[in-house]
């Protein structure tokens, strides 16, 4: 088994749309064979150093499921510090994608410097909430400077798609060039895939962290109540008018606004990224579940003699490139005038759900007809 | 969720860039997120670029934890 997985998207443009798309992942999914037989203390130390764009989120979670494992409950201000963890990671790797993946992906060359910049104000900032609102605030500037080119707060107001779109297409900055490539595919309003944020308490300990821990099979192909669902910044923000608008019109871009949007409300303390919550599931047994950058993070771990005897780690990748999921149903049936424009729609709609490791994007010739 | 495979910097280049092994294939990188890099020097990959920088000891025990778990880890020692 090799440590590096891919995620490997296919699809064939017939008679101006895509169809036949296929959703895979060969992504390691090892927590069990990592993790059994260590002590909690063992598996805190060495969790940190397994995972490396999400390292902080898979401690933290995992520290809130040992917790709950051994019957202890963090006191608010552990919790409290644990979801400042939680959001910087996730402005971390929000920036990632705004700064240097997806203007990559775009043809333009990034902001090495300012995602620099801005990963270092993160790296300290949530040590204390002094710190913490420090950073916050200097990135408020840097967001009105640099990725918005104006005043945060009424940019996040703004009600309809429109205001949003004429922001991006003015070019006002490299960040909204960004977004309006990857908003520049024909409109198409895919089929839905329902949004799973946060759930409550009874959701999250019954369909979600139970299954996970009794099944091995669930975190590679998780499903709430029988059916895929889309985590991450497009579900957590779909409450939000601008974002409601553009998700009927079109999901790439409902996304990709979605991440910018994110990043503004996490700096006004605005958003349910960051949120974490614990729970015990019975005499050594607990989880945690987050929402993390990419979407929900769970963990749910059974004790057994102060070992783990079983561990599982149900992250948003497998959510939203589940094969039947949200990258799924964006592109099967999705017109494309050219292959240049298939092919666009592949690349967009996967960066813009945000798979965590390498993507394997293919667009096959159509299959020949015979009579 | 991408396991974080510690790869060898075998020659630091100019503007930032330098070469990797990648179990026995050479991969040029970016170090432009990180500091400090100097050859011999592990890092966590992400899409060409650079993440975190390891000390070798730490860089070694994460090794050997995924090649225990069955997991290979193209890096070389």
């Amino acid at each position: 088994m090799s440590v590096e997985g891919v995620v490997h998207l296919s699809a064939r443009l017939v008679a101006g749309r895509l169809a036949g798309v296929r959703v895979g992942s060969d992504r390691p999914l090892v927590a069990q064979r990592l993790l059994a037989g260590r002590t909690p203390d063992e598996a805190l130390r060495l969790i940190p150093s397994l995972y490396s764009v999400c390292g902080k989120s898979q401690a933290v979670v995992a520290a809130a499921a040992l917790d709950a494992a051994l019957g202890e409950a963090a006191g608010p201000a552990i919790q409290r510090r644990r979801e400042r963890e939680l959001a910087a990671e996730t402005l971390a790797e929000h920036a990632f994608r705004l700064l240097l993946d997806w203007p990559k992906l775009c043809g333009a060359a990034g902001d090495v410097a300012l995602l620099t910049r801005i990963r270092s104000l993160l790296s300290s900032g949530p040590v204390s909430e002094a710190s913490w609102g420090a950073a916050r605030d200097a990135l408020v500037g840097i967001a009105e400077a640099r990725l918005l080119g104006a005043e945060l707060d009424p940019w996040l107001e703004q009600f309809s798609a429109s205001e949003w779109l004429d922001w991006a297409r003015s070019g006002r900055t490299d960040c909204g060039r960004t977004i309006a490539t990857l908003s520049s595919l024909p409109e198409w309003a895919s089929v839905e895939t329902p949004p799973l944020t946060l759930p409550p308490h009874s959701v999250f300990v019954e369909q979600l962290a139970r299954p996970a821990l009794a099944n091995p099979g669930f975190a590679a192909r998780p499903e709430m109540a029988g059916l895929p669902a889309e985590c991450g910044p497009l579900a957590r923000c779909v409450a939000h008018p601008a974002v409601r608008d553009l998700s009927r019109r079109d999901r790439i871009t409902a996304r990709a606004f979605s991440r910018i949007a994110e990043f503004g409300l996490v700096l006004r303390d605005d958003s349910v990224a960051g949120r974490l919550e614990a729970a015990p599931l019975g005499p050594g047994a607990g989880a945690a579940i987050a929402e993390m950058a990419r979407g929900l993070l769970l963990h749910a771990v059974r004790l057994e003699g102060g070992r783990i005897a079983d561990y599982a780690i149900v992250a948003p990748t497998e959510w939203n490139f589940h094969p039947e999921g949200a990258l799924y149903r964006e592109l099967e049936g999705r017109p494309a005038r050219t292959a240049r424009e298939a092919r666009r729609a592949l690349d967009f709609a996967a960066a813009t759900l945000d798979p965590c490791v390498a993507l394997d994007a293919r667009l096959e010739e159509p299959e020949t007809v015979h009579a | 969720m991408c396991l974080a495979l510690p790869v060898r910097v075998v020659e630091l280049k100019g503007g930032d860039m330098a070469v990797v092994d990648l179990g026995g294939v050479r991969k040029e990188i970016s170090l432009a997120l990180v500091d400090g890099v100097t050859a011999g020097d592990y890092v966590i990959l992400h899409v060409g670029y650079a993440l975190t920088r390891l000390d070798p000891a730490e860089a070694e025990r994460t090794l050997a934890t995924f090649a225990a778990a069955g997991i290979d880890a193209p890096a070389s020692a």
